[in-house]
């Protein structure tokens, strides 16, 4: 009698058992591979700290002040009809019509308060509350700023091949209000990105991709109006009304902190970091942001989201 | 049993494919390039009025080259903003003023429209354009016009985000800008 011992043992690969391990391993080679790209993008994130020792840099540090944006932006609270209607087309194309009703609201009830800003000067100001700032950062004060609406990495890369300077540290402003009207909003976020290519990336734009930025961190003051009423409509027109008095007020006081937060922020050191984040202290929410209460001595809420979150009614 | 191997090579090509798609997505996004054109979705037809203007077109944005940043991808202004400012004012025929941009003739009304404002943004699935313009003109016995008009309009993106919707959505900006500034043109020259 002859023992087939090949497609014995080829069967007994193809059994249960053997099935089920060579899904597993396959499965396992796959989900490692798949996973390698997310992973590492998790993993990889900029400090969110200037140690001592990476103040000075070779080439020298230039500053772009950055803000895409021609006026202040309105916002919604997105729909949460696909979810409600379990997903699916049907629940996508409701959303989206959903938020294009609620965007087109927001667009009109935000026209008045663009018309009554508009020789208000954002732009500028944004520029002349970054150098008064950076004239409180040793490291940073005699650092030439420019200034440009493009914060696309295409041109935030074009900028680090313009500007002769080892280093840039981006400033870019964004400025809106909440969904509700009830709070004008201001957030500054800082990177600094290298000219020189970092090892293994191909295009340029990787220099201001978030894995290879040497820092990052963010600032956000807010602040309230002194009317909120519950109507979106009614909180809106108030911030138009006298000239957008209100939130030409709003702007400048948010902004003045700015001009407070953003040295702090840049003198932060990792403990300090470590211990505004700690879980010992509340989490609060104030304006749509998240963060943990930190000591303020001035009166007005100030949370570590991270980033400085600062909050403040307009009196 | 059929072996598990070409399903599993199949899902896993699937899966690669999949992650080199976001790797993808995530890199730098190219600019989106506007082009000099104006195409209204629902023109007006109103019949000539007579009223006869001549356009100095002047550019007064901050940032000639863009109108807007979306989802990190760059949206280029035409880069001959004379044309492109051009054929937007060619939408005014349709709402009964003829325009010239050669030198005024007689009986022509001269106007200064100065571009301030274009601009693009993206909230949640809609994009919104607006636009500011202004118009400087003068009628018969002292009649002027010397105002600001704003225009603005929101355009779902649903899965379609492409450079036509975002040509559309500024389109209708300037169109809804160009209604009133008809209104005040056939006034002034009226007047």
């Amino acid at each position: 009698m002859q023992f087939p011992l090949r497609p014995l043992r080829k069967e007994a690969a193809r059994g249960p058992l053997g099935v089920k391990m060579r899904i597993a391993v396959h499965a396992g080679i796959c989900l490692a591979l798949a996973g390698l790209p997310v992973g590492s993008a998790v993993v990889a994130a900029p400090a969110g700290v200037v140690a001592e020792g990476a103040r000075n840099v070779q080439g020298g540090r230039a500053v772009q002040v950055l803000v895409a944006q021609a006026e202040i932006r309105s916002n919604i609270n997105p729909s949460n009809i696909a979810v409600a209607t379990g997903g699916g087309l049907i629940g996508g194309m409701l959303a989206a019509s959903q938020n294009a009703s609620r965007t087109k609201k927001a667009e009109g009830l935000i026209e008045p308060v663009r018309e009554a800003l508009s020789d208000f000067d954002v732009d500028g100001l944004a520029q002349r509350t970054t150098g008064a700032a950076l004239a409180r950062v040793p490291w940073l004060q005699a650092a030439p700023v420019s200034f440009s609406k493009d914060s696309s990495p295409l041109g935030k890369s074009a900028a680090l091949d313009s500007i002769g300077a080892g280093q840039i540290a981006f400033i870019e402003y964004s400025y809106d209000f909440s969904p509700d009207f009830a709070e004008l909003r201001v957030v500054a976020t800082v990177e600094f990105a290298n000219k020189a290519m970092p090892a293994a990336a191909t295009k340029p734009e990787a220099r201001v991709s978030r894995k290879n930025l040497a820092y990052s961190q963010r600032v956000t003051t807010i602040v309230a109006a002194p009317f909120v009423v519950d109507e979106k409509s009614g909180n809106a027109s108030l911030w138009a009304a006298d000239g957008g008095k209100a939130a030409r007020e709003a702007l400048t006081l948010a902004f003045a902190e700015m001009e407070e937060l953003l040295p702090r922020t840049l003198a932060l050191t990792a403990d300090q970091v470590a211990a505004m984040g700690a879980k010992t202290n509340k989490k609060s929410d104030v304006g749509g942001f998240q963060g943990r209460v930190q000591d303020s001595p001035t009166g007005e809420t100030l949370l570590w989201g991270p980033g400085f979150i600062w909050y403040s009614g307009l009196n | 049993m059929r072996p598990p191997r070409p399903k599993l090579r199949r899902g896993c090509v699937a899966l690669a494919v999949v992650t080199l798609a976001a790797s993808a997505a995530s890199a730098a996004p190219k600019p989106a390039q506007l082009t000099a054109t104006f195409d209204e979705r629902d023109p007006p037809k109103e019949k000539a009025s007579g009223c006869r203007v001549n356009f100095e077109i002047v550019d007064g944005r901050r940032s000639p080259d863009l109108v807007g940043v979306i989802d990190r991808r760059a949206i280029r202004a035409p880069a001959d903003v004379q044309a492109w400012m051009r054929a937007v004012l060619g939408g005014l025929a349709a709402r009964g003023v003829d325009v010239q941009f050669a030198a005024a003739a007689p009986g022509t009304k001269s106007a200064r429209f100065t571009l301030q404002t274009a601009w693009i943004q993206s909230t949640v699935s809609t994009y919104s354009a607006s636009v500011v313009v202004r118009l400087q003109a003068e009628g018969a016995a002292g009649a002027a016009v010397d105002r600001s008009y704003r225009g603005r309009v929101a355009r779902t993106a649903y899965w379609s985000g492409g450079t036509g919707t975002l040509q559309s959505a500024v389109d209708g900006a300037f169109a809804d800008a160009l209604d009133e500034m008809a209104v005040d043109l056939k006034t002034l020259c009226a007047g």
